[in-house]
């Protein structure tokens, strides 16, 4: 419990807290349950992206590709849904378009060696262009209702999918912790030689997870088209983006080996929210950017003296003599 | 033979791809090899070399810095109204360059003085510095400027601001003999950012910081001073990037450049720089940067469709790096079989 | 001497054929959208190809995949080196292009411009589907027509589209909350939000609108991301068909919305037809046709159109001959009796 308080997604989260606060006490209607349900409902797209590009990012390695990777995957499912393909058979199939649109990344990087970055700069355009020519550049519309449905299902007044994703938060953030198959990643983005020295499978682990970046990017896009209704063509635009910031905000190191899944999709919870924020806040849309970028350099700064003051006061601790161990690993 | 050394740098491989590449491309379509036009598309990508060749700098020290192409839009608009205020264009432009370096420095400060990653810093300027130039009209208005305009501050944003002298377009549309200034003025960029990378004690802290900071750090490189600087160049390159452009549209606009993000990142990289820093050269950038955008240029020439160009684009990325992988492996294989066969003579 | 002479007229046939057949196959135009992947653009690129077909000539529709300034020039650049006839643009910036279009000019290429214009200067005609004028006076009037009695109690009002940036989406909004001032001083605009293009923001956005504002009447969305984004905000919070939703969009991607009851009407034009109306004035163009200000013709499948002065627009330039601006005949409400007439 200690050790959460002390980690940087615990500090992210309550400065998020802090934030709603504020923006409640100014907006009253900002603090009803419903408001609060449809900014987690905003953020599952990114919160899903975000969490597969967190395998990647504990490898030491960056996928800019997720972005396109959950476009494609949406173009897939749009698709094979208007060609009368039954939802589960549709869904599927923009599932396993994205795992292998994760494996191609994931085989350029671990067997031809190509730098990651490099590697998903070129798959970014390769899948964007893939895209238009499966749909001849025209958006998919008129999708069957049925997709859109599982959208409007829900339990307690949560809907189906923030569920969805927290079971998933919750399994990834288990075997991360718990399985020690998991653990290779924090181990090869950690120190890649060390881990190779232990006998660890260091390139199935990265190719892991580039993979794993793919099927997430794809469970993106299944949540999207069903809580937008329609696919465009800049569907998931720049996402890579906020993925990676996402990641780096909730305290994953893009030097590899230290993170969490809780901390990725904090970071991710963070970023959409903000938005929403603003407009309960009242300010007019077009200081929208500028505000949002301020904020977030506000809490990364806000952020930063907090973490330096708590090792000052580490520092004294030990100095002063009490020894008990802080635990430095996550 | 010394100069053999030279046949085996990326910066080689990349000329060679260059040439290939144009020669490929003007076979196909003859209409390429024409030099005028050639020579005149160089300024649909420009830009990006602007941005790209200072943002390799950053590279370098193992930073990023992805708000410039939102400089590029500050710079335009800050650029506009400068000029409408009554202010001499050239003295504007020089404002405008002076609100890149600004920027720059803010990102160069925030990055030195916090242990916070560059690329979540420079996302959160790439918000604000757009955000700033999209209601910087909305602002001025506000605080009770004059409108110069017909339909007054606020259009400006959406607008654009028009009209500007053609005393300044002609930086744009002039050329010496057939050659663009922009692409002149690229290149003596680039010659000054690569002397000051490979023959200067600057550029070689820039290395030291991206290979080992802590070494730095304790062999006394000023690295918050250098890191600012860095910054500040990228900002400046940014902003160079936004005022080619006003010359080029003809009119200031907040949300110019928006698109050049990922060009200007493949550029560098392409051009060998590491994302995770220590490597990277000036020349390489920009053979890479010329690479893609004549790419670009003459796919679109030939009638390729933008959407199999950006395939063609990102196959080409992949392969030119696959290649220059499978040769470095052969390279070590080549190697470790000389020695090997060495040590059985012996 | 025979041979010589039977030489010679074979030549000449042989000119003659490639002569004509130059005549009729070697008309190129090219159609450049503010982006391409967004349905109204397609649909467009869409009459003007089908147009190109009828014609017999060869129609090109290409352009950025992003809505970027140097991109349309990059397209404007390029169809020129490969010697193209004509070009029609729809401009993302009024004056950005500029540059590229004087030298598309200078090389003999017939400029003109649809859905977005540039400077009068810079082109022949704009084939427009309404002044900035008719199309914002038509949003007010969309959300005015579906309330009881929109001259009594406060009506809150918020606007949702793109960016802040946007041409053609601005000067609409201007002149709307213009005519909302003076027509309707009961309305009041709480809020103008923007969705950048992006259709997840296109939902977020609203959504916090919505719940920011519970008592907002209507909200107005001339985007085509913004309009079928708030219809899915307002179907996933349950308020659907309790707030007015309208805008501009295309009927295919808010046939559902409409259907269920979600969006009652929105706007738009024939944009088919409007690529269709701008091939064939870019081909009367290439044949050296000559039209003034004033003139009527009939266009096949789009109907009679007439050239109106650039001053419509609010313009002082205005070219002798082969300048100004042909409307297209009408704008489209539609509404869920209308809808399935129409498939772009």
């Amino acid at each position: 419990m200690k050790r959460f308080l002390r980690s940087r997604e615990a500090l992210v989260t309550l400065l998020l807290v802090l934030l709603i606060g504020a923006t409640g006490l100014f907006n009253p209607n900002f603090f009803k349950f419903d408001s609060i349900v449809e900014i987690f409902n905003a953020s599952l797209t990114l919160v899903l992206i975000s969490l597969g590009e967190m395998f990647v990012i504990l490898t030491r390695g960056i996928d800019v590709s997720v972005g396109a990777i959950a476009g494609l995957s949406a173009v897939v499912l749009g698709t094979t849904l208007n060609l009368g393909w039954p939802v589960g058979f549709a869904v599927l199939a923009a599932v396993i378009t994205g795992t292998l649109a994760g494996v191609f990344n994931a085989f350029g990087v671990t067997f031809l060696r190509v730098p990651p970055i490099i590697m998903t700069l070129g798959t970014l355009g390769i899948y964007r262009g893939l895209m238009r020519i499966i749909t001849g550049g025209s958006w998919i519309e008129n999708l069957p209702q049925n997709i859109k449905e599982p959208n409007l299902w829900g339990f307690l007044g949560v809907p189906f999918f923030v569920w969805v994703t927290l079971a998933l938060l919750a399994l990834t953030a288990y075997v991360t912790l718990r399985i020690r198959v998991a653990r290779y990643f924090y181990a090869v983005g950690d120190n890649e030689q060390g881990a190779f020295l232990l006998g660890l499978p260091v390139r199935w682990t990265q190719f892991a997870a580039y993979t794993l970046a793919g099927s997430f990017a794809a469970l993106a896009a299944v949540v999207f088209t069903s809580q937008i209704g329609f696919v465009s063509m800049n569907a998931a635009d720049g996402f890579e983006l906020k993925a990676i910031a996402a990641n780096v905000l909730g305290g994953v190191s893009l030097t590899g080996g230290v993170g969490t899944p809780l901390g990725a999709a904090v970071g991710a919870l963070f970023l959409t929210a903000v938005h929403s924020m603003l407009i309960f806040l009242g300010v007019p849309g077009i200081w929208d950017n500028a505000f949002a970028g301020a904020i977030l350099l506000a809490v990364v700064y806000v952020d930063y003296r907090v973490r330096q003051a708590l090792e000052v006061q580490r520092r004294q601790a030990r100095i002063r003599g009490e020894t008990h161990h802080q635990g430095g690993a996550p | 033979m010394n100069w053999t050394r030279y046949l085996r740098t990326w910066e080689f491989a990349l000329a060679v791809l260059l040439v290939l590449e144009i020669v490929v491309l003007g076979v196909i379509n003859p209409v390429f090899f024409n030099l005028e036009n050639l020579l005149y598309s160089t300024l649909d990508f420009t830009h990006i070399l602007f941005a790209a060749l200072p943002l390799t700098l950053v590279i370098i020290t193992a930073g990023i810095d992805i708000s410039g192409v939102s400089i590029m839009g500050l710079a335009s608009i800050t650029l506009g109204l400068v000029w409408v205020a009554g202010v001499n264009v050239f003295v504007a432009l020089a404002v405008a360059l002076l609100v890149g370096v600004l920027a720059g420095a803010f990102n160069g400060v925030f990055v030195s003085r916090t242990d916070v990653n560059p690329l979540v810093i420079t996302l959160g300027t790439l918000f604000m510095f757009a955000g700033l130039a999209q209601g910087m009209p909305a602002l001025l208005d506000k605080l009770g400027f004059k409108a110069y305009g017909s339909a007054g501050l606020a259009a400006y944003q959406y607008e654009g601001i028009t009209g500007l002298p053609e005393s300044f377009i002609m930086l744009t549309e002039g050329t010496v003999g057939i050659v663009p200034y922009p692409f002149i003025a690229v290149l003596l960029f680039a010659l000054v950012l690569s002397l000051l990378l490979h023959r200067t004690r600057f550029g070689r802290y820039l290395y030291l910081i991206g290979v080992n900071p802590k070494a730095a750090i304790y062999s006394g490189v000023p690295i918050r001073r250098v890191l600012v600087w860095a910054y500040v160049l990228s900002g400046f390159g940014a902003a160079l990037a936004g005022v080619m452009l006003t010359s080029y549209f003809t009119s200031a606009r907040a949300d110019l450049g928006g698109d050049a993000l990922l060009p200007i990142i493949t550029a560098v990289v392409l051009g060998g720089a590491d994302i995770l820093g220590g490597s990277g050269t000036i020349l390489g950038t920009l053979l890479a940067g010329m690479i893609l955008g004549f790419l670009r240029q003459g796919l679109l020439a030939i009638g390729v469709t933008n959407d199999l160009i950006q395939v063609v684009v990102g196959g080409l990325l992949i392969s030119a790096m696959a290649a220059k992988q499978l040769i470095h492996v052969y390279g070590e294989y080549r190697l470790k079989r000389w020695a090997l066969s060495k040590k059985e003579g012996r | 001497m025979l041979k010589k002479f039977s030489l010679i007229t074979a030549a000449a046939l042989l000119l003659a054929a490639l002569g004509t057949t130059a005549l009729a196959k070697d008309v190129k135009i090219a159609f450049i959208p503010k982006l391409t992947g967004v349905g109204f653009f397609e649909s467009g690129g869409k009459g003007a190809v089908e147009m190109g077909k009828m014609l017999g000539i060869h129609v090109k529709y290409d352009g950025p995949s992003t809505a970027s300034v140097s991109g349309q020039i990059e397209y404007i650049n390029n169809f020129v080196n490969q010697g193209y006839d004509a070009i029609a643009i729809s401009a993302l910036s009024p004056d950005g292009l500029n540059q590229a279009l004087k030298r598309a000019i200078k090389k003999g290429v017939i400029i003109l411009t649809w859905d977005s214009d540039v400077n009068p200067r810079y082109r022949t005609f704009y084939i427009s589907q309404g002044t900035a004028q008719q199309l914002g006076e038509l949003l007010v009037k969309m959300a005015a027509d579906q309330m009881d009695d929109p001259h009594s109690g406060t009506k809150k009002i918020a606007f949702h589209y793109s960016s802040p940036t946007v041409t053609d989406q601005n000067q609409w909004v201007v002149v709307a909350k213009k005519v909302i001032a003076e027509k309707y001083p009961n309305w009041v605009i709480v809020d103008t939000v923007f969705s950048h293009e992006d259709a997840q923001k296109a939902v977020q956005v609203p959504t916090a609108l919505f719940q920011a504002h519970p008592d907002l009447d209507a909200v107005i969305c001339p985007d085509a991301n913004a309009l079928p984004g708030t219809a899915q905000a307002a179907e996933n919070l349950g308020i659907a068909g309790k707030v007015i939703i309208t805008g501009f969009s295309t009927p295919n991607v808010m046939r559902p919305y409409v259907k269920r009851g979600t969006v009652k009407a929105f706007g738009l034009w024939d944009v088919v037809k409007q690529g269709k109306l701008t091939i064939y004035v870019a081909n009367m163009l290439v044949q050296g046709k000559k039209l003034h200000v004033g003139d009527e013709f009939d266009v096949p499948d789009v109907g009679h159109v007439k050239v109106s002065p650039n001053s419509v627009q609010g313009y002082d330039y205005q070219g002798e001959v082969n300048n100004g601006i042909i409307l297209l005949p009408e704008r489209v409400v539609f509404t869920i009796d209308n809808i399935d007439n129409y498939d772009f």
